[in-house]
This record gives structure tokens, sequence and C-alpha cells, in this order.
């Protein structure tokens, strides 16, 4: 005798479930991913603020020869030494300027005796422990360094951070959509399911099947509905991420770039996650559409 | 036991399929529900397993007004009735037993006791030979069979069977009818809605008529002309 859990399912699937659940694959593999860059640029944008905090730079152009007087270059770190809240301001060597170049340039391109022949400006990194020390020094180097100019990265960096941060909540939001998207799928295949089993369910109703149990019946229905796509869209996406934590971590690893451990915690979250919120998804959105079903039965 | 005391129902507005119903079932009794096609027949059992609302009037089930239950009160309601259908409503994709077991799973019932009380209630039925067989192999007298296990698993006080002959042969309706007197004989209430007169000639049970959506009470020699 085959009284298998089989018996538990007295609403049967509805011929429709692979194709719904090749959505709900592709659903949660794209919100999954935009989940997981969303997070990766928030993670990016903060890196490189802590990254250049407290760093500016200022650019000493060269004269009409093309050289840098030595005695300026020593008189501007002096002065700005003197600031109160620079941490430490000095002269980048032909070699630190030469590394900042090679990756415009090429590994080959330059070597420090053929970079002294070009006019290049002399940078002078400064470390600071108050950000409000750029305006200062902004208004020094105009009156006794006029060839003297401020990089302020903080201003770049927080263009940067804003652009990642608008981009992770677009991303977000798409997420949120495709979510949407996801209960409407799983409540569509419900009402499909109930509207196909109606008989049933009316005699489920009749037999004296509460209807939490009918409801139980549908959420485990949705579930079953649910669980194959999200795996295998929660599977393509941790595929995708670490092709993409690959590409971006460890081909280019700089002290900019978030750290992989970083990256792999979101990711594992995400797994964690999104099979959650399918779940849950798939229980509000079944027992919605069949009290929605039930409501009508007297 | 089952009171219907003014009940009345319309689908739509004028037009009334039931009218001023007036019955009190007593626990215990057989009786036959007779009536043209589309008399009302089923609207009324239908009312009184609790699968539709009548528009007007009340009914009492065990001493409790349904409308006044919550809805899990009026499912708890539902379970102490049974109910045989003219087709059956067997699930296609369960096998007899497993049909069978269905309201003593849906009450919470271990897999295993409610197997062997759908068996035994299958072997009562004589269908016990298809105990694993899908509806759609059954003959109509064999779905019926299973249709009244299904029906009587539950221990219902009230059983309501609406047309359980008009699909099976007469050989079967026979052996239909003696399951329900076994029932009866065992102190359930048993309404049998049929158009088969040759059913409600055999045997001396009192005779409810519905006509015109009104209910009359047949008298023994006027069974054949109802």
């Amino acid at each position: 005798m085959s009284t298998t859990a089989r018996i538990d399912h007295a609403l049967i699937r509805t011929p429709v479930v692979w194709p719904l659940r090749i959505m709900i694959a592709i659903i949660v593999f794209i919100a999954g991913l935009g989940l997981l860059t969303a997070y990766a640029l928030t993670l990016s944008a903060g890196q490189l603020d802590r990254g250049l905090r407290g760093q500016l730079t200022i650019e000493l152009a060269p004269d009409e020869n093309g050289k840098v007087d030595a005695a300026q270059v020593a008189a501007l770190v002096k002065d700005v030494n003197a600031i109160n809240g620079v941490q430490k301001a000095q002269p980048l060597t032909l070699e630190q300027t030469a590394a900042l170049l090679r990756p415009w340039l090429g590994q080959n391109a330059l070597d420090v005796k053929s970079l002294a022949l070009l006019p290049l400006p002399q940078l002078i990194d400064v470390q600071v422990r108050d950000e409000q020390v750029a305006t200062v020094l902004a208004p020094l180097l105009q009156k006794k360094f006029p060839a003297a100019t401020l990089q302020n990265h903080q201003l770049l960096v927080q263009k940067f951070a804003q652009q990642a941060r608008f981009a992770a909540f677009g991303l977000l939001a798409l997420a949120l959509v495709l979510l949407v998207a996801l209960f409407s799928t799983v409540s569509f295949a419900c009402r499909a399911g109930l509207n196909v089993q109606l008989p049933t369910v009316a005699l489920l109703h009749i037999i004296g099947a509460t209807d939490g149990y009918i409801k139980g019946q549908m959420q485990r229905y949705a579930w079953r509905l649910v669980w194959p796509g999200c795996v295998l869209g929660v599977v393509g996406c941790g595929l995708a991420s670490a092709a993409l934590i690959e590409f971006v971590i460890s081909m280019a690893p700089t002290k900019y770039t978030p750290a992989e451990d970083d990256f792999w915690f979101g990711a594992t979250l995400l797994a964690v996650c999104l099979p959650l919120l399918a779940w849950l998804f798939a229980r509000l959105s079944a027992s919605l559409a069949t009290m929605r079903v039930l409501r009508a039965m007297p | 036991m089952l009171t219907l005391t003014n009940l009345g129902l319309s689908y739509k507005p004028g037009s009334d399929v039931l009218r001023g119903i007036h019955h009190s079932f007593a626990p215990g009794s057989f009786t036959f529900l007779t009536g043209a096609s589309g008399a009302g027949k089923s609207s009324l059992l239908r009312l009184c397993y609790l699968a539709e609302q009548p528009t007007s009037g009340s009914i009492s089930l065990f001493g409790k007004d349904p409308t006044r239950l919550s809805r899990d009160g009026r499912a708890k309601l539902r379970r102490r009735i049974g109910v045989v259908f003219q087709d059956f409503r067997l699930i296609p994709h369960l096998t007899a037993v497993e049909n069978v077991m269905l309201p003593l799973l849906l009450r919470g019932a271990k897999k295993k006791a409610a197997g062997d009380h759908a068996r035994h209630l299958l072997r009562w039925s004589g269908a016990l030979e298809q105990e694993d067989t899908y509806p759609d192999q059954l003959s109509g007298g064999q779905q019926q069979r299973v249709a009244i296990a299904r029906a009587v698993i539950g221990r219902p006080s009230l059983l309501l069977a609406d047309e359980p002959t008009g699909n099976v042969d007469d050989a079967s309706a026979e052996k239909i009818m003696h399951l329900f007197l076994e029932l009866n004989k065992l102190g359930t209430t048993v309404v049998v809605a049929t158009h088969n007169l040759n059913l409600v000639e055999t045997h001396k049970f009192p005779c409810l008529r519905l006509s015109g959506g009104q209910l009359h009470l047949v008298e023994a020699s006027q069974k054949v002309a109802a």
C-alpha cells in the first residue's frame, strides 16, 4: 500500500510547474547578482574612502625649462609640515612617480633616468590628521607658491562613493522589483493551481478541512514550486559571483579594492538569505492567494 | 440533530429555489428526500452540510447555529457530517485507501492508524480489493463504495447522500442502501436524496418531497407518486 507523502498533497501540482521554476530561477539569479553587485559597490566605495582618507597631493609645476626648483620644493614641504593638522608632507621620489605612471605607460616604458628628462611636475604627498587642512592649505599655496596646485582626493572619493552608492541603490531597487515579480509569480501559480483544483478544495472544505489545512497544503505546493528554481538561481548566482570575485580581486588587487573575504561573506550571506526570502515569499503569497479563494466559501 | 427553520435559498432575486422550509431530522432517523430534477434537493443538502448559506431562515446543526461559529468552528462541525455525492468526488490522484484516509489525516491522525481504519472500512463497504486502485480504474459502484467509506470514516452523526445510486446499476444501488441501513442501525441519522423510487418503495422510511421550493411529507400511499 502506498501511503506516501504525496497524500499530504491532496491539491496536486499544475502542469506549468517547470517553466515557472525556470522563471523563478532567472528571477533569483538576477536579483541575487544585483544584490551582490550592490554589496560589492558599497564595499568598494567604503574601501576607497578609507584608503584615501587623510591624503592630499600637491603638484608643483615645472618652470619654462621643464625643471622643478628643489629649493622651492623644500620650502613648500617645510611650510606645509608647519600647518596644524598635517601629519607629514614629503615629495615623491622619481621611482614613486614612475610607479604612478606605469599603469598608463606600461611596465617597461619608463625608467627613472628617462623620467628625469621629462618636464613632469613634482608631486608632494601630504598626510593629514584633519580633513579641514585643505581649507588652510589651498590659500597658502595660492599666495606663496602660485605654481603649485592642490589635489584633494577626498572630493574625488566622495563623488565616486556617491555614484557607487547611487548605483547600489539602483541595483537594490531592481532586486526589490524582481522579488515583487517572484511574489507575483508564486501568487499567480497558487491562484492558477487553486482554480484548477477548486473541486478538490471544495471537497476538502466539505469533509471538514480547516482553512489552515488547505492553506498549509498550498504553502507546501508553493514551496515545492519555488525551491528548485531558488536553488538553481542561487547556484547560478554563486558561480557568477565566484567568477566576478576572481576577476575583480585576483586580477588587480590594490589597497583600494575590498578584501576577498568580505566579498565571500556577502555572497554566503546572500546564499542563505535568498532561499529564506523565497520561502517566506512562497508562504506569504500562497497564504494570501488561498485565503482569497477560501473566503468565497462559507 | 438537524433543524431547518423557515429556510429559504435563492440564487437571484425573485427566483427562490427553496422557501419556508421547516423540518427537524430526529437523531437516528432515516429519511428519503425526493423531488423532480431541479426541485432543489441538492441545494437543500448543500445547505445542510454547510457548503452554502441560506438567504433566509436558519439551520441548527447538533444544537448549534453555524452562523455563530468561526470558520474553524464550522469546519469542525462539518466533520460530524458524512456526505456522499452522486458523482463520488474521489480525488483522482489518490488511491482508494488514500481517499478514504483523507478525512482522518486532515484531523491530524497518524498515517498508519488512518490507513488501518480506512482498510477496515473498505472491507466493510466491499471495496478492499481495490484499495490501491485509482478512482478512474474503478466502476461506478466501486467508486461509490469507496466514497461511502470516506464519508463514514470520521464516524459522522449525520450522513447526507445526494443521489448516491444515480450513477450505479440496480445491484450496486441495493448494496449501497444496505450500507446506509447498517449505519442507521448503528445510530447514524441518514438523509438520502434520490430519484430511485424503487428504493423509496422498498424501504419503509419517511419520505420528504421537494416541490415548488417547499418540503412536503409524503404519506406511504403516495410514495409511488412521489
